[in-house]
């Protein structure tokens, strides 16, 4: 009599077993991680609004298992960042690539080929609304992925709606990456960094050469006649300077002939040979009585300016001249300014000569050699 | 009769099923040739009769199951726990440790700084490696392990013995259990996890056929979200350790001017970089101009940016050279930072800021504390008209590869 009550209990028992393979099924996963991804934004600043300033992404995926065709892949963006990643809802334009700048060769993140299509690659940017919902970006009629293959693909705005942009906060942000087909799944999470400013501004000023224009106003000085024991006699020119805006300022350096072998000064090449000498490297007076020599001063071309006549050629002290030496190792600075010098500044050159009454009667001259220069 | 013969074999197998850590025997058992007579059991165990049936029920010998000790207690087994192998124990199972570890045969590094020092900043966000305690079983003992994100409930997959990935149930075989030696000596022995993600292993010891232990106590860590960071700064060639703040300007003007058919020109400030990144396969760093070179608009003239050497007799343009890369490398699992080849030139070799991306530089794991200084470098050439507002905007794009 018991055993129906055994038989009942143990019934039961094999239904509850049965049943709970159905109500409770062994769990069966069919989702991985992907082995390999990567997101390249072609900005990573904040705030890139998809308009003025846009926004493509290029997407590397390796997944772990095969997916099979006619799958999906789709960007899930963080929920507080809604509207910010998909800025105008709608169909994007998507490109499959074999390659990308952030290739990195012969690894798994090297794009192998371009993402394969089954049917004709299609992508839609879906905006998030609210807590729960995300910005999305879904690529449909996904080919077959194969698990050790790295596929490529490029995501821009979409020919009439799409738009996609970054999120206007500055920092990490994570987006999970999912390819998928049917009950197949690989995704990953992972971030991508985006800053306030990415850019550098790189400004530059072109200047012209540096260049600085010199010119004399006469190639002759004649000082008329001079009287062995008269006064001293003069005679001027101009010299003018001008620079680039580029030149850092100019110079002008003379040196005399003289005799060719002992100083500058006027010299009286036949017999009876004479030197009406540029005696030292300083200053030459010739007022005193019965002095006799030869030099010259120059005018300041600016007054308070930046154009500095040197102090022995200064034409402060009438009768007082800046004394010449001879040949280039001679040459002496006479005129400079350490700024450019963009119109033309001219300085009088006045010649001061005396003969002494020692002095042979008749014809003297000088070469005088001017150089020109600029700073730079 | 012989729908309670049946009946009674269902029966039994139920009760076997329902209870698998107690082991049942009927009292006088008949088979066709044998019969069990008299059977006794130690304390704890006993017999349970019902009309057609009993059972007895055994605690045997000592047990393997390092659960069953207590400072004063021991519960025993079934003698037939003495043919399966001993039930292991995690030594360490981790992801994010930082300074110190629980493991005891991993790398140096590991052992010196925990895990965050084989995996970059935050440690693992994508791997983990976990050590087996043997407890009793031999060297060549092989040991399977189970994974889960639920603590077993309905999430179970399998590591497999070859990838170091999670693995279904279907695809879970023999080839997957691994001695403890092979499960060790793969720095990152579970691989493909998913970042910000608690994850529960437990092992099995299998030495024979028909000996699988029990599972271990489960272990559970959670891998890091992963962490990158990316910086520009504007300063001049002694500023390693210089910040500042955007906007980033560099201007080759007043003494850096460029001058027309003059020499290079190396503008004194230097674009750098700050670059932080745990991603497993490293990161690139991408660069790209506006205009692909510096461009007026005042002349609609552009010193046309190339990878090319500045010093050639008449050459004219503008582009960028590598001059400071530093990294944290006290760790060999960390990655390397290098300039790609176009931006590695000496002297006045540069590379071009084309309106297309290139890659300036390569990093080939977790870059640690990067830093690079970049030299901007210009010449103009004779046949460009002078004007002060020359301009490019560079673009700087940091991409992790995870």
């Amino acid at each position: 009599m018991r055993k129906p009550s055994i038989f009942k209990f143990v019934l039961a028992i094999v239904l509850f077993c049965s049943l709970s393979l159905f109500i409770f099924p062994s769990f069966k996963s069919n989702a991985g991680a992907l082995a390999a991804v990567y997101l390249y934004l072609s900005r990573i600043e904040a705030n890139v609004a998809g308009s003025a300033e846009t926004l493509e992404i290029v997407l590397a995926i390796d997944t772990g298992q095969t997916i099979p065709a006619a799958g999906t892949i789709t960007l899930y963006f963080p929920d507080a960042d809604d509207g910010m990643w998909c800025r105008t809802a709608g169909a994007l334009t998507v490109t499959a690539v074999d390659s990308s700048p952030a290739d990195e060769t012969g690894t798994n993140w090297d794009i192998d080929v371009a993402l394969p299509s089954s049917g004709t690659l299609a992508a839609t940017c879906v905006k998030g609304s609210g807590a729960g919902t995300v910005d999305t970006i879904t690529i449909t009629n996904v080919g077959a992925l194969t698990a050790g293959t790295t596929y490529g693909v490029k995501l821009a705005n979409g020919s009439t709606a799409g738009v996609i942009g970054t999120d206007d906060t500055a920092g990490e942000h994570e987006i999970t990456v999912e390819a998928k087909s049917g009950a197949t799944i690989d995704s990953s999470t992972f971030k991508v960094y985006l800053i306030a400013n990415d850019t550098v501004v790189v400004s530059a000023t072109v200047s012209s050469v540096p260049s600085v224009n010199c010119s004399i106003s006469s190639n002759t000085v004649n000082l008329g006649s001079l009287y062995p024991g008269g006064s001293y006699a003069t005679g001027t020119h101009t010299i003018t300077t001008s620079t680039s805006t580029t030149t850092a300022g100019y110079y002008w350096a003379a040196y005399g002939e003289g005799d060719g072998s002992t100083d500058a000064g006027l010299y009286k090449s036949t017999a009876t040979t004479d030197l009406l000498a540029s005696t030292g490297s300083a200053t030459i007076v010739l007022t005193g009585v019965d002095s006799e020599g030869f030099g010259m001063t120059l005018s300041d071309p600016d007054a308070a300016g930046a154009a500095t006549v040197v102090a022995d050629f200064s034409d402060a002290s009438p009768g007082t001249f800046g004394a010449l030496d001879r040949a280039p190792a001679g040459a002496q600075l006479i005129l400079y300014q350490n700024a450019n010098q963009s119109s033309g500044e001219s300085s009088t050159v006045t010649y001061g000569a005396r003969a002494a009454s020692s002095a042979q009667a008749g014809s003297y001259q000088e070469s005088v050699t001017f150089v020109c220069g600029g700073y730079y | 009769m012989k729908s309670a013969n049946i009946f009674k074999t269902v029966s039994l197998l139920l009760i076997i099923v329902l209870s698998s850590t107690v082991y049942v025997f009927a009292e006088d058992l008949d088979s066709t040739n044998y019969k069990i007579v008299g059977a006794k059991t130690a304390t704890g165990g006993g017999l349970g009769d019902s009309t057609n049936y009993s059972v007895i029920s055994s605690l045997g010998k000592v047990s393997a199951d390092p659960r069953n000790y207590s400072t004063n207690y021991r519960l025993y087994q079934d003698p037939s726990a003495a043919f399966l192998a001993a039930q292991p124990t995690l030594q360490c199972f981790e992801t994010t440790t930082n300074g110190s570890t629980a493991c005891t045969s991993g790398p140096q590094e590991l052992l010196d700084g925990g895990m965050v020092a084989i995996c970059g900043t935050g440690g693992c966000y994508d791997k983990a490696r976990f050590e087996i305690s043997a407890s009793s079983n031999p060297s060549d003992t092989l040991y399977g392990v189970q994974i889960s994100t639920d603590n077993f409930v309905n999430n179970i997959q399998y590591i497999d013995g070859s990838t170091f990935r999670p693995e279904s149930y279907a695809n879970h075989n023999i080839n997957d259990y691994r001695t403890e030696s092979v499960w060790e000596t793969e720095v990152f022995n579970i691989q493909g996890l998913s970042a910000n993600t608690q994850y529960y292993i437990r092992l099995t010891a299998l030495h024979g056929d028909f000996t699988e232990s029990d599972y271990s106590i489960a272990a559970n860590a959670t891998t890091s979200t992963g962490s990158i960071f990316f910086d520009i700064d504007i300063a001049i060639s002694t500023g390693i350790t210089t910040e500042s703040t955007p906007p980033y300007s560099v201007s080759f003007s007043s003494g850096t001017a460029l001058i027309a058919g003059a020499a290079t020109t190396t503008a004194t400030s230097l674009a750098w970089l700050d670059i932080d990144s745990s991603a497993t396969g490293g990161v690139s760093v991408i660069v790209f101009g506006k205009y692909g070179g510096l461009h007026s608009a005042t002349t609609t003239q552009t010193i046309t940016s190339s990878t090319e050497n500045l010093d050639v007799t008449g050459a004219e343009g503008f582009g960028l050279q590598s001059y400071y890369i530093d990294y944290d490398d006290s760790s060999p699992y960390y990655g390397t930072l290098t300039a790609t080849s176009d931006y590695s030139g000496n002297i006045n070799r540069v590379g071009g800021v084309s309106t297309t991306a290139n890659k300036m530089y390569s990093g080939d794991g977790p870059i640690k504390a990067g830093r690079t200084g970049i030299y901007l470098k210009a010449r103009a050439g004779v046949g460009i008209t002078p004007a002060s507002d020359y301009s490019e905007e560079i673009y700087f794009v940091l991409v992790p590869l995870y």
